[in-house]
């Protein structure tokens, strides 16, 4: 499974992980730079995808983990470290994109309902896996965080709820869009050929 | 960013449906998965979504094979290495903490810079004409706690100072500067990298 994968990446279980967060509120230095060892591959991954903005990931990622690093000694034990450490990710994330003035509504075309979509057939599946990267950068950052949560990451519905700070439903609803376009956007694209 | 959230209780295929992502990638609960699964024996439409979205997933994976993202990692080590030693305390807690710490110092240095004034006052009542001039400031300063003792004299003697007290047990020190160099002394202190605080306490100590 994914999730176990990735949670799991370098063999450190959960547990462990609070205990070096605990290590990082207590200002311990070593156990900062093992954290961000850690997570710095996932992250970086992360927010690169959710941006899609790759000169942005690296102040991101910097701005991350100081926040990490000034509020480990505010982690409650109620989700698990890599949740809450997303979680902190995301808001940089969103944060640089208002910065840079590319968090903007999502164009109308976003909730357009397009379930009239057929069934996919054998050359769209083929599109997807030619595409996907360009498909997903149609996404909004949050639909795109979503996805990238789920099937990359492995997160369950609840876990990215709590990442994004947002009602369960919210969750459901983004990738509810989130899959709607990414196949309207494969279908424009077999049109376009 | 808006956020139209669609309320999920209608039927069971709608609601199956938006379990689909999470039945993918295997973290629903018991109970979901259940349910998605006697759905699915009966759905056609959802058994090609979560086909679909299988698909999705196993993309999601093969990018995740191909990711090679080391080089980026050392950059980035390197660089919040770099900030990781100006890093502000992690709490409020600890600076409030670190805020009384100096506070209690500074309490101590004047203490001991006022005990020293007192002393060079009774000292000054049996000094003669020809005595060494007492035209002098007296200065509490602290240094940063990595700042070498070489540094650290190297400051002091730069500066034309004397240390007359400490270090107290917070590394608060007493300097005595001559008057007439006193503000650019205090100006050169508190300039320096290695220099914390800086309080003028007197004009040598005269009424």
């Amino acid at each position: 499974m994914r999730s176990r994968r990735t949670d799991s990446a370098k063999g450190v279980p959960v547990d462990e992980e609070a205990a070096l967060l605990g290590r990082v509120a207590a200002e311990e230095k070593e156990a900062f730079e093992a954290l961000y060892r850690l997570y710095n591959p996932r992250l970086q991954r992360f927010v690169r995808s959710v941006t899609k903005q790759p000169a942005l990931v690296e102040e991101i990622l910097d701005d991350t983990m100081m926040v990490v690093w000034r509020k480990a000694y505010t982690f409650n034990h109620r989700s698990k470290v890599s949740t809450w450490i997303f979680a902190i990710a995301y808001r940089q994330a969103l944060k640089a994109l208002k910065r840079l003035g590319s968090l903007e509504e999502p164009e109308a075309a976003a909730y357009a309902d397009v379930t009239a979509l057929g069934p996919d057939d054998a050359l769209q599946q083929q599109e997807l896996r030619k595409h996907l990267d360009d498909a997903l950068s149609t996404l909004s950052p949050d639909q795109r965080a979503v996805m990238e949560l789920t099937y990359y990451f492995g997160y369950a519905c609840r876990e990215i709820a709590q990442i994004m700070s947002c009602p369960v439903d919210t969750v459901k609803t983004r990738m509810f869009y989130a899959r709607r376009k990414l196949r309207a956007s494969l279908a424009s694209r077999r049109e376009a050929i | 960013m808006n956020d139209r959230v669609i309320p999920f209780e209608g039927s069971m295929h709608a609601q199956a449906d938006r379990w689909l992502p999470w039945y993918v990638n295997g973290t629903l609960q018991a109970d979901e998965r259940r349910q998605v699964e006697r759905h699915l024996v009966e759905c056609m439409a959802c058994q090609q979504e979560a086909e679909w979205l299988r698909i999705v997933q196993e993309q999601f994976v093969e990018q995740a094979d191909k990711d090679d993202v080391s080089p980026k990692v050392r950059h980035l080590y390197r660089r919040v290495a770099k900030r990781h030693g100006a890093m502000p305390a992690s709490s409020i807690r600890h600076r409030r903490e670190k805020r009384l710490a100096w506070l209690a110092a500074l309490q101590v240095a004047i203490i001991l810079a006022l005990s020293t004034i007192v002393l060079h006052q009774q000292q000054n009542s049996y000094r003669t004409l020809s005595a060494p001039g007492n035209q002098d400031a007296l200065l509490v300063v602290m240094f940063d706690p990595h700042t070498h003792e070489e540094q650290m004299r190297e400051l002091v003697r730069a500066s034309h100072a004397r240390i007359v007290g400490g270090p107290t047990e917070e590394g608060a020190y007493v300097l005595r500067v001559p008057e007439r160099a006193s503000a650019a002394t205090r100006q050169k202190l508190r300039s320096s990298p290695q220099v914390t605080l800086v309080e003028d306490l007197s004009s040598g100590g005269h009424p």
